[in-house]
């Protein structure tokens, strides 16, 4: 009797630990906040047009004698827990305070202070709308709602002016001491939250408006898109042409409540995602385009981005810029120029702007020791050298070979310098970005191939020693590259790397983690050992040797392991740990090895 | 270098809510997680409870609802989201005649297309809609605001108000030649007059 409990208790314990972490990474799994921010934008601009509207006539929806008395919205309104700051404004103050609304909510939608101006904006939209109820419709009911999410996530954390400052600081600050600054956003939970909430918030509302129709013959009868139609109040185009086509009325009829009852399901599904979200954009346009509501059917619309995925809303976001990278040297002893600097790497949204800091003279002929980070790399080696070169006016050509020795296409790109080039000059180079792989920073040697004025295209000019040493730091967050075969774990140390700044791959085969490291460049390898053979973890030691892989790595290995195995692991680069460490030691531990690395580097060390 | 302790600890990756990692202390860090997920439960099931509980409803989601109302009011989220539902149907208009001190008079009806932009055109047409659903004396005291404020904005001394009704037109009525605004498709129903003495 005892074991049955046990074993029940056991089950239970199990079924509610995975609904708990089912519940817990489908509200609190960090998501990156590009959708919010384009939410805000386009949220932001409805709710300051909608206000604007509102001012057109103030007195009559917001004062004693207007529309809506106050003894007429305390018989409506009564026992209600509500609130508006319209009660509380005299008459005289009414296009003041108007005015200020609208200032907030154009910070709000300009994302300056958006942590504090987005709960003002909810409060504004919540105040006006209780003040003019009975002229409200779902407009202003999305509205709120979508404001309301928007201000649970950091909408302010990109696409807003408060990302900017944020940009220009840390521009500011890492240019004046040298070093390429990082502009990554760190996902963050509360972003995924205020998205899934604004996901399930829209299944809701479409769930009941396709209920509520159930309940209507006309939805039946395929008469309803009809009667909504022949509305001459709503109607903005002349739709009774329709009346010689009742099929086509009957078909929009069913297609329209089928689409919302099934909503809340479909929508979850990737593949019928897009067909679902545009046959809303197409039922919410053509409300526009047929009754006249263009501002309801947009902001419904503005809802559908809480279901497209960040990284496709990136991508999306990347074909509006110019594919082009822009390099530009940089000398820190000129805090004038620093701060030049510093504003336009702000204004580069799309990181294409490249910070080169000429800190060293060298020869013709010596070969001088960068770091580079793979964006600027995979952009020259998308260009061949003559084509780079033809591109700008270089008068010093200097080859760029990986440290490790790495060539794509049998050849080393080349990078262009010109010894002249200041901040108010620009060096395009074309690049496809498809083609540009992770920003992960990785050393390169450049070796002074010719003399001065032999770049292709260009005419030959006066040599002159001026080929600069270059160091570019990375751009991106550390990045750690984690073997792990247990899925349970790899979340654990997904979510704990990248709470803590670090950008975290995972890999469960051997084969995969040592592409990964190859094509990835991880500053450094976690290799959870204690579920491999000694087989394995020897293997892959050994082709991480092969691929000349230079990232630090830590193995966790059980003590027996240890034992067989961990002197021939044993080198500068390696570490072993027991099995189970903790993560905040295991972390502390990757972060010693990579300071240890970061100092003993020739590039780091020419500073 | 060699670390032990054996435990990958769930305390070390609650993740934070905000852009950097906290420092905050653990258990502050827990029970606000706690305070969030209670949240959370809460606010799904109020935005679930607010359209469920709009009749034709049951004890239980009118229970529901009573638990989940402040929070609902207070948010602005009490919506019932049925959009025309049942079905759609005709529509209320307002119309009154003016009459001012040197004896003129003055017709109109809202909403009317001249109201412009689109988006103020639809307030007053919400506000004529809002008319049409509620009972006589609730519409009495709305008739009311809404001859104060026609009075205030013409400057008029009188305003007569009346109910008008616009019927929608069958596809069959169509097909025969008829029109979406025909004469007979509007029924008007007079509300009151009103001066701003009585008012």
């Amino acid at each position: 009797m005892g074991r049955v409990v046990r074993t029940a208790v056991s089950w239970l314990t199990a079924r509610v630990c995975r609904v708990a972490a089912a519940w817990e990474q489908f509200w609190f799994t960090p998501a990156d906040p590009i959708v919010l921010g384009v939410m805000r934008i386009l949220v932001g601009g409805m709710l300051l047009y909608t206000h604007i509207v509102w001012g057109t006539n103030l007195p009559a929806f917001f004062s004693e004698r207007g529309w809506m008395s106050p003894a007429l919205m305390d018989v409506f309104q009564r026992g209600e827990l509500i609130f508006s700051f319209w009660w509380y404004v005299p008459e005289a103050w009414h296009v003041t305070a108007h005015g200020v609304c609208l200032c907030v909510i154009c910070l709000f939608w300009l994302g300056l202070w958006t942590r504090v101006t987005s709960i003002l904006s909810l409060i504004i939209s919540i105040s006006y709308s209780y003040r003019a109820q009975f002229a409200n419709y779902g407009l202003d009911q999305v509205n709120t709602i979508l404001t309301f999410y928007l201000a649970i996530g950091p909408s302010g954390a990109t696409l807003s002016i408060d990302r900017l400052i944020q940009r220009y600081r840390t521009a500011r600050q890492s240019l004046s001491v040298g070093a390429t600054p990082n502009f990554e956003r760190t996902p963050c939970v509360s972003t995924g939250l205020a998205t899934r909430l604004t996901q399930i918030h829209f299944c809701v509302i479409y769930f009941y408006a396709g209920t509520a129709k159930l309940q209507g013959a006309a939805w039946w009868s395929g008469d309803a898109m009809w009667r909504a139609f022949a509305n001459s109040e709503y109607q903005s185009t002349d739709m009774t042409w329709l009346v010689w086509y009742p099929w086509i009325v009957n078909w929009m009829t069913h297609v329209t409540i089928l689409w919302e009852l099934s909503f809340s399901a479909t929508i979850w599904n990737r593949t019928l995602r897009p067909f679902v979200l545009l046959m809303g954009v197409c039922m919410h346009f053509g409300i526009g385009a047929f009754m006249g509501m263009w501002t309801f059917g947009l902001i419904m619309t503005f809802g559908y981005l809480a279901f497209v995925p960040p990284e496709i809303m990136q991508r999306a976001l990347s074909c509006l810029h110019r594919h082009k990278v822009v390099v530009r040297r940089l000398n820190v002893a000129e805090s004038r120029d620093v701060r030049r600097a510093a504003w336009r790497l702000a204004f580069d949204g799309a990181n294409h702007v490249r910070i080169v800091f000429g800190v060293k003279d060298v020869a013709v002929g010596e070969t001088a020791e960068l770091k580079i980070d793979d964006q600027l790399m995979a952009s020259l080696m998308a260009n061949s050298a003559e084509e780079t070169a033809t591109k700008v006016s270089a008068s010093v050509r200097l080859v760029a070979t990986p440290v490790n020795g790495h060539k794509r296409n049998g050849h080393s790109p080349t990078i262009p310098v010109n010894s002249r080039l200041n901040l108010a000059e620009e060096r395009p180079v074309e690049m496809d970005r498809a083609k540009l792989a992770r920003p992960i920073a990785r050393p390169i040697t450049l070796r002074e191939e010719t003399k001065v004025g032999t770049a292709i295209g260009t005419e030959p000019q006066p040599t002159i020693p001026v080929a600069k040493a270059i160091a570019m730091r990375p751009l991106s967050r550390r990045c750690v590259l984690c073997l792990e075969r247990d899925a349970a774990i790899q979340l654990r140390l997904f979510r704990y790397f990248t709470s803590r700044g670090f950008r975290c791959l995972l890999a469960v085969e051997i084969a995969d983690a040592i592409e990964q490291a190859c094509d990835s460049y991880p500053d450094a390898i976690l290799v959870m050992g204690t579920q491999l053979n000694d087989g394995e973890i020897e293997s892959f030691h050994a082709q991480c040797k092969d691929a000349e892989c230079n990232a630090p790595i830590v193995y966790v290995l059980q003590a027996d392991q240890r034992q067989r195995i961990g002197n021939w692991l044993e080198s500068d680069h390696t570490a072993i740990l027991d099995a189970a460490p903790s993560l905040g030691e295991t972390r502390r531990l990757i972060e010693q090895m990579l300071a240890h690395n970061k100092r003993g580097h020739p590039a780091e060390m020419s500073l | 270098m060699t670390i032990t302790q054996p435990e990958f600890d769930a305390g070390h990756d609650v993740p934070s809510l905000g852009d950097e990692p906290s420092r905050s202390p653990r258990w502050l860090k827990r029970a606000g997680f706690g305070l969030v997920n209670v949240w959370l439960c809460y606010h799904l099931f109020a935005i679930v409870i607010a359209p469920a509980s709009v009749a034709p409803s049951s004890r239980v989601e009118q229970r529901g609802w009573e638990f989940a109302a402040p929070y609902l009011q207070l948010m602005y989220l009490n919506h019932g989201f049925h959009f025309f539902s049942p079905e759609p149907g005709g529509s209320t208009l307002v119309s009154y005649v003016l009459e001012f001190d040197d004896g003129s008079t003055k017709t109109g009806r809202f909403p009317n297309r001249q109201i412009w932009p689109r988006l103020m055109y639809h307030r007053h047409f919400m506000l004529s809609e809002f008319l049409g659903g509620q009972s006589p004396e609730r519409q009495q005291v709305l008739v009311r605001s809404y001859a104060r404020n026609l009075l205030r904005e013409n400057k008029a001394k009188r305003v007569t108000v009346s109910r008008v009704t616009h019927y929608l037109a069958s596809m069959e009525r169509i097909r025969a030649g008829g029109s979406l605004n025909d004469p007979d498709s509007f029924e008007e129903e007079p509300l009151g007059t009103f001066t701003w003495d009585a008012l």
